[in-house]
């Protein structure tokens, strides 16, 4: 009963002064005016309402200069979020049923002061003790869904502030804590565990321990769980809950693997955290993807991404076998068409300097090209070394070419077997690329070693 | 690589060189896996592989198997091309390296014992479960990456890209070859599918 008057008190301090001298003032309160305060507040519940939206409205009016007026500045948002849940349930009531909704909250002396009691007798310290209660009385009466438990609340919420000095111990006390805790850490400039307090107020009774739990949720997460606060500033007495369920996905974004004790009543939240790492891991490949992928740029949601995905592989897959079936047909023709893969890619490019650049038609060769169909090993080397091999200029003209051609054939014999080991290591496929860049170094050697 | 002496790129036949370098810079290989996705896209990889290709081409030629169509041995031929041109760092690369010889088996004896039972209880399961829609395309795209049935959506994700890439390689690959083998007889290199399966090549 003390405490619930000494609240009272501060509230109305802090009410009007609206400063961050009411976090000094307010310890200093105690006792003995505080019935007739109480009495005052619940008059003026009706005045709390607006004031506490003029506090929302004003917010910024106590900046943070100090700890205490970043409180102030954290309160007038909680506030504000009361505010409006006092507002949203009975803003049209009659003042007379506000003040009787309060009486039916507060007429029984007994009712109130044993749950602030609750929370009182496991805190130690002194702070928490006034701040604790206010909270969790503003709790219980955004369940009860009265707006003047919501004034009474949001005039406990003033405490915030000296919780908050006090608060660093993280005593906790059900969903008062949690609530004072919220205030206080965003007035700690988000440094306590936002989410502890968060997931005090939307499960109260189970915040009996929570206090310490969260003292060790990551900044960030704690500075967009407030961003979050900050941003839901309306909401009903049931979506109050929600929305402090919201703050508990934004300490999923603070993906960071420092050893998180997992909270009670929360312990799937070291499960959202890694679970929000992995949908990062996936989105980020799903963004490679889409570049990958062409049509897919426009293309959002996991679902059509990976039809686009499959698709596409499916048509890759698909050409390979069309392809593979034409260029067996084809092969038969290698022979022929050997040397016109030599004429071809040697233009492109070649090392060995005996090829000819060929623009000719491959018919027109055929002749030259049956000395190759002779040694049909050897002009796959050739080629091979075309293609390569690509970049550089045959120098040779096209009349040497049959000349070059059976001068590159006693060269080319001794590379035959080489080539006829490389097909008995085909098998092993790794070493193919030693042996063929092995035959390469062969016939490069032998092809500067012509000249002609 | 004995390959490439010069930098001469610009020569490739195969790859548009200019094209390459500029996706390569787009790319920036600013994370591992943009580096994966544009050495898909070197000429280098393109001439490894077409190398490759071109000797399994000559190979297949050399030894015709009657048992099996040989657009099928150049279609193996080709996956085993590619996948040891990736190297042994991607699971679908292994997974075709290392299946020639085993899966085929297992392939063989899946289907027989395995069609029956499946579709009799997937046929009840589906009129009462519906498998969410993401999980059946992720199991699908495992299915279609060699390899990664099982993989969890992130590395198969990681695995597709890099597949992904070197398909378009290889179909880059096999159609330029396609179309210098037959280019004299002037017939398009189709790359759609849909299009006639075999081109009629002029004696």
């Amino acid at each position: 009963m003390e405490k619930e008057p000494f609240f009272a008190n501060s509230t109305v301090i802090n009410w009007q002064m609206r400063s961050p001298d009411a976090a000094a003032s307010l310890p200093k309160l105690n006792s003995g005016h505080l019935n007739l305060i109480w009495d005052q507040t619940i008059d003026q519940s009706a005045k709390f309402g607006s004031a506490l939206s003029s506090l929302v409205s004003s917010p910024s009016s106590n900046l943070p200069a100090t700890t205490a007026g970043g409180d102030s500045v954290v309160i007038h948002e909680l506030i504000g979020r009361l505010g409006s849940i006092c507002n949203s349930g009975e803003i049209s009531a009659p003042s007379s049923h506000y003040q009787s909704a309060n009486n039916s909250c507060y007429s029984t002396p007994m009712n109130s002061p044993p749950k602030l009691n609750l929370s009182i007798v496991s805190n130690p310290a002194h702070m928490p003790f006034s701040a604790d209660p206010g909270f969790e009385k503003a709790a219980r009466c955004s369940t009860f869904g009265c707006s003047g438990g919501g004034s009474h609340g949001g005039g406990q919420f003033m405490f915030p502030e000296v919780g908050k000095l006090g608060n660093a111990q993280e005593s906790s006390s059900g969903s008062g804590n949690a609530k004072k805790r919220k205030a206080a850490l965003k007035a700690k400039g988000n440094e306590t565990p936002l989410s502890s307090s968060v997931t005090a107020i939307t499960n109260p009774p189970k915040k009996a321990g929570v206090g310490g739990l969260n003292a060790k949720k990551s900044k960030p997460s704690e500075e967009t769980g407030v961003e979050k606060e900050s941003a839901r500033e309306d909401g009903d007495a049931p979506s109050k809950k929600m929305e402090e369920e919201k703050i508990n996905k934004p300490p999923e974004v603070a993906k960071d693997y420092i050893h998180v004790r997992a909270r009670r009543g929360q312990a799937t939240d070291s499960h959202s955290l890694a679970e929000r790492v992995r949908r990062e891991k996936i989105s980020e490949r799903m963004k490679l993807l889409q570049d990958l992928v062409p049509g897919c740029s426009k293309v959002t949601g996991k679902a059509v991404m990976l039809d686009e995905i499959i698709n596409y592989v499916q048509l890759l897959q698909r050409q390979v076998e069309f392809l593979s079936m034409k260029l067996a047909t084809v092969n038969p023709q290698l022979d022929f068409n050997l040397e016109n893969f030599v004429t071809e890619d040697m233009e492109i490019h070649q090392n060995c300097g005996l090829l000819p650049p060929q623009p000719v038609y491959p018919l027109e060769t055929t002749s030259s090209s049956f000395s190759f169909a002779n040694q049909p090993e050897r002009s796959p080397l050739i080629s091979i070394n075309g293609l390569e091999l690509e970049g550089q200029l045959n120098p040779f003209s096209h009349p040497n070419f049959s000349r070059n051609l059976s001068m590159q054939q006693p060269p080319l014999e001794g590379i035959a077997d080489a080539s006829c080991q490389l097909g008995t290591f085909w098998d092993d496929d790794l070493r193919t690329v030693v042996q063929m860049g092995f035959s390469q170094n062969q016939e490069n050697v032998f092809s500067k070693s012509f000249p002609g | 690589m004995i390959f490439s002496d010069s930098p001469a790129i610009e020569q490739n036949g195969i790859l548009d060189p200019a094209k390459d370098r500029i996706r390569i810079r787009k790319r920036g290989g600013s994370t591992a896996a943009q580096l994966s996705l544009s050495r898909w896209r070197t000429s280098k990889q393109n001439r490894i592989y077409s190398a490759k290709l071109f000797d399994a081409l000559r190979r297949i030629r050399q030894t015709d198997s009657p048992v099996k169509p040989r657009s099928q041995s150049v279609k193996v031929a080709a996956d085993r091309a590619l996948a040891v041109t990736a190297g042994g760092r991607t699971r679908w690369s292994n997974a075709i390296l290392a299946g020639r010889s085993i899966r085929r088996k297992n392939r063989r004896i899946r289907p027989a014992g395995g069609g029956e039972r499946p579709t009799k209880l997937l046929s009840a399961a589906r009129r009462s479960v519906k498998i969410p829609a993401v999980e059946r395309k992720v199991k699908f795209l495992g299915r279609l990456v060699p390899g990664c049935r099982k993989l969890p959506l992130p590395s198969l994700l990681e695995e597709a890209t890099d597949y992904i890439a070197a398909l378009e390689m290889q179909v880059r690959v096999m159609a330029s070859l396609a179309e210098k083998l037959s280019g004299f007889a002037g017939v398009p290199v189709a790359s759609r599918p849909e299009s006639d399966s075999a081109s009629p090549i002029p004696s």
